[in-house]
């Protein structure tokens, strides 16, 4: 169809021209400009001149060479002193010019802030991101009996009561919920206490076993802090399938676990594709679990290190490049979830 | 799960629910307990005896205070910008041709699909470039470029169940562009505008990733937390969990129990 | 008379490379109950919108009482429209919903709520004045549509199939209730609908669209009855149809080889002998050669079935590759099986030439 959209139609140009303003300034100077800044500032680096040596010896020599004519201009007759002066001003100002130059570093482009991430950095980013796949892993195999178990319950109470229960955890602040995990792995938390009454450690003797020194407590925590993200998703699909479908397909003779894999699951695919992406980008950008999280040697995550570049190195070029990757990763992921499930943008949405 | 399973798949999946819902609740139980344990450092054991003394230390720290007066104040900001953001991206992607449609629906979801520190820092890079560096301005452009996409999200669904010929039918009676948008639009969407406005506070509230990037040298409520949370645990912290757990709670089966009484219309 | 005059001049719709609307000239006239009848995707909704203005014509001219209104919104122009989906407005009562006109026009409220009263009385619904529309009935929502429409003192009402979400009883109930809302108020009425009994029992006359043109324009007698075109002859009731050649024509009337014999019936239109043509005769028509006059018109056939549709029933014959139908009053028993002769009167059948291309 031609003609203008129904928004001039409707609510006339004046109106639709705010509308279009408001997205575009949205748009532009909040999400689009902001990201090619930074993608702008990842691609370049201040580098010192590569002349520099060559510079310095130069600088020497006309050092040397003033000290000469200053000499000079002692030794010589009132005559000649007009010209040296002038010569020695002339040196000074080379001096000045090369100074600035030696130690004033340049603006250059280059891959230089991605191809330099050390073996230690590269290594830290794959773990990040492993990390991620496997607690969202962890989260569809967890949550998927839950959703089901709430959508299917049968009595509408049952379903409000599991929601609702699920939804304190789940709505609680992400800081907080973490600092209820700590609770747990501290060094005086739950499980190092029931050892000390068991009789195995003795707190007040620094026994105590230092799970948070150790990866696995931030990936324990990541997946207690996400998991509830794959559940809700899920559970929205499967409120929609129609649960004579299920019926149908158990009147024909359909297994348990066919009917799961033949109606349940397609019908759950957009859910599952949200919840996946949901906790993929939430664990693998997650700041607050890691810094909770780790103490000692238990090794950084990605995003501890991006943040290290920026507030602690002050080296926002190769802060940007880490952050860069991270979206890449993550947009990467969206792409792969969609490609595998089929599911488009506006179907996950809803 | 009741009539369609055998009793013993029945019964696993109970068990399985209630150890799923343990794991849930263990450790905020726990971080409730341990708020009124006298002892200094936020653990169980060993028990001092009961206290409430960790609550009024709350309402002592001045900093705490002051992260929360930030915190409503950025909220209500980044809530009155990104309601109407959403309302226009809405609009934009409902009413618009078929091309347009898909392509702004794409541009302006794309926010969610990126990690929150990413927001954050493009938006601290950006601005500072600008001239401007980071602090209250730049933390809530990072949270409006997201947040405003779920308010559109929000509004979108609503719009989806509008009768598409409604606002034809009052121009048809002579209504102007802008009174129909008044008084036929505003008012049907006013329910998805009030429950948008309200998420967008909550998610500026509680937002920690983005914030603790684009912030620079200022503070909210919960980049204080994060701050804390890391060395020198005090049990304040557990009263303030407590606080935020009561909250939340109270929200919740609220909101539960509104939706019950609701028809579903 | 408060309706006024519509006259399209050559009106034309086109949607990029497809035509929606040929060039169409029409005039409706003041005060006329008007039908748009056709198959869904004919163009008649299309050509609704044009009058109502939510659409400008490709080419061509909109007259509304005598005034060019082609470049005028719907807002201004007097017309108003039942849409299909009623689209009241939900968060507004009944009263609200049929004083919005007057509110955009800056009516005060207390005139308002006056002039909602009376026309709630005038569709018997003044005592859900309060309500909101989710809490009437499908007949009672169509009402308070129709009061909206009209409380804007529209010269014109445009109503696109607006009884199609009704049950039957109700449909025909308001029919007549329509019919003489419109008598009452005098304003020319353009209804569109597919379905051919409502635009027959309703309408002063009725154009029949087919493929975004208008095949004719008629009464509801004479449309039945004489029917231009075999779109119209067959898309307004039944026909039993035969195809072959003429063999002969004669002051008007065809004579066809047909695969069931030779037949004849009047010649709509102009032809040649030995062209192709079809002929046609309305189920109520043909009749059991026993009881008619002589008639040159006969055919062998046996009786298949009989459908009874309450006081008429059809009988269904099989003939020579064919089936045709009687549509009688009800006998109360079913004939026996067997062949029959069938006879139908010269001047009761209608031949269409094919168009020769």
């Amino acid at each position: 169809m031609s003609g203008p959209s129904d928004l001039v139609r409707i609510y006339g140009r004046a109106f639709a021209a705010a509308c279009w303003l408001l997205v575009f300034g949205w748009f532009t100077l909040l999400v689009l400009v902001p990201q090619v800044t930074m993608v702008d500032q990842s691609l370049w680096r201040m580098e010192q001149p590569k002349d520099a040596a060559q510079l310095t010896l130069d600088i020497d020599r006309l050092y040397n060479d003033l000290s000469v004519m200053k000499l000079d201009r002692a030794d010589a007759p009132a005559d000649k002193q007009a010209a040296l002066d002038a010569r020695i001003a002339e040196t000074q100002a080379a001096i000045r010019e090369m100074e600035t130059r030696e130690t004033q570093p340049r603006k250059v482009y280059g891959p230089e802030n991605y191809t330099r991430m050390s073996g230690l950095h590269a290594e830290i980013f794959l773990r990040t991101l492993a990390f991620a796949a496997l607690t969202t892993l962890i989260a569809l195999v967890v949550c998927y009996p839950i959703a089901c178990a709430a959508a299917f319950a049968g009595k509408a109470t049952t379903t409000a009561v599991i929601l609702t229960a699920l939804t304190i955890p789940y709505a609680i602040n992400e800081l907080l919920r973490t600092y209820a995990f700590l609770m747990v792995l501290d060094y005086r938390g739950v499980i190092n206490t029931a050892l000390s009454w068991i009789g195995i450690i003795d707190l007040d003797r620094d026994q105590a076993i230092p799970f948070l020194e150790s990866q696995a407590a931030v990936f324990a925590g990541l997946v207690y802090a996400y998991v509830l993200f794959m559940v809700f998703p899920i559970y929205n699909a499967l409120e929609s399938l129609d649960k004579s479908q299920i019926e149908a397909a158990r009147d024909l003779g359909a297994s348990s676990l066919r009917t799961h894999w033949r109606v349940i699951i397609p019908h759950a695919k957009p859910g599952l594709a949200v919840g996946s992406i949901m906790v993929f980008m939430l664990s693998a950008g997650s700041y607050a679990v890691p810094r909770i999280l780790s103490r000692g040697l238990g090794g950084d995550w990605f995003t501890q290190l991006i943040y290290r570049q920026f507030f602690d190195a002050h080296n926002w070029n190769i802060g940007s490049a880490y952050s860069v990757a991270l979206l890449i990763a993550c947009l990467v992921f969206v792409a792969l979830v969609m490609k595998i499930t089929r599911v488009g943008l506006k179907d996950m949405v809803r | 799960m009741s009539d369609r399973l055998s009793p013993a798949a029945d019964l696993i999946l109970k068990v399985y629910l209630a150890l799923f819902f343990v794991y849930m609740f263990l450790p905020l139980i726990v971080m409730v307990i341990a708020a009124f344990n006298a002892f200094q450092y936020p653990a169980l054991s060993p028990w001092k005896g009961f206290t409430l003394e960790w609550f009024p230390r709350l309402v002592e720290d001045e900093r705490l205070m002051g992260g929360l007066a930030t915190s409503i104040l950025l909220g209500i900001c980044v809530t009155a910008a990104s309601v109407p953001l959403g309302l226009a991206g809405a609009l934009i992607v409902a009413r618009g041709t078929r091309r347009t449609s898909g392509l702004f629906y794409a541009m302006l979801v794309s926010p969610i699909l990126m990690p929150g520190v990413v927001l954050g820092i493009s938006t601290l890079v950006f601005w500072r470039e600008v001239g401007i560096s980071g602090g209250l301005f730049t933390a809530g452009a990072a949270q409006t470029s997201f947040i405003a996409s779920y308010c559109m999200l929000m509004i979108l669904a609503r719009l989806a169940r509008q009768d598409p010929v409604l606002e034809e039918a009052a121009l048809d009676l002579g209504a102007s562009p802008w009174f129909v948008f008044r008084r036929v639009t505003l008012p049907f969407l006013a329910p998805a505008l009030g429950s948008a406005a309200v998420i967008a506070f909550l998610q500026s509230f509680e937002n920690y990733n983005t914030t603790v990037f684009a912030i620079g040298s200022g503070y909210t409520l919960v980049t204080e937390i994060g701050a804390r949370l890391r060395f020198g645990l005090t049990p304040a912290i557990n009263a303030l969990g407590v606080i935020f757990l009561l909250v939340t709670a109270v929200a919740a089966i609220g909101f539960a129990i509104a939706n019950r009484r609701k028809p579903a219309a | 008379m408060r309706g006024h005059e519509i006259r399209l001049e050559q009106v034309c719709v086109r949607f990029g490379a497809v035509t929606a609307v040929e060039p169409t000239d029409l005039t409706i006239e003041a005060g006329e109950f008007f039908s748009i009848l056709g198959p869904s995707g004919c163009g008649k909704t299309t050509l609704l919108r044009v009058v109502s203005g939510f659409l400008s014509p490709s080419e061509g001219r909109v007259l509304i009482g005598g005034r060019d209104l082609t470049a005028t919104g719907p807002a201004e122009r007097p017309t108003a429209m039942i849409f299909q989906s009623l689209a009241l407005f939900p968060q507004m009562t009944v009263w609200e919903n049929v004083a919005f006109g007057l509110e955009a026009r800056g009516v005060d409220k207390a005139t308002r709520k006056r002039r909602a009263e009376e026309l709630l009385a005038l569709v018997a619904l003044a005592e859900h004045a309060g309500k909101r529309p989710s809490e009437l009935s499908g007949g009672q929502r169509q009402r308070v549509a129709i009061a909206r429409a009209l409380a804007v003192e529209p010269a014109v009402l445009l109503l696109d199939e607006p009884l199609s979400a009704l049950d039957l009883k109700l449909r025909q109930h308001m029919r007549a209730e329509l019919k003489a809302i419109q008598r009452r108020t005098g304003v020319t009425f353009i209804y569109i609908t597919h379905d051919q009994g409502e635009a027959l029992a309703m309408s002063d006359r009725i154009a029949v669209m087919s493929k975004g043109r208008i095949e004719q324009v008629a009464t509801p007698d004479g449309l039945y009855a004489t029917p231009a075109t075999p779109f119209v002859a067959t898309f307004v009731g039944e026909q039993n149809v035969a195809e072959g050649t003429i063999a002969a024509i004669d002051s008007g009337i065809a004579t066809l080889d047909t695969p069931l014999g030779r037949l004849s019936g009047r010649l709509i239109g102009k032809a040649a002998a030995g062209a192709r043509a079809r002929l046609m005769v309305r189920p109520e028509r043909l009749h059991h050669a026993a009881h008619v006059a002589p008639t040159p018109n006969t055919l062998s056939a046996a009786f298949a079935r009989r459908d009874l549709e309450g006081p008429v029933e059809m009988l269904v014959f099989d003939l020579d590759g064919a089936q045709w139908s009687i549509h009688r009053q009800n006998h109360g028993e079913t004939p026996r099986t067997g062949p029959v002769e069938l006879a139908f009167a010269t001047e009761d059948a209608m031949v269409f030439a094919e168009a020769t291309p």
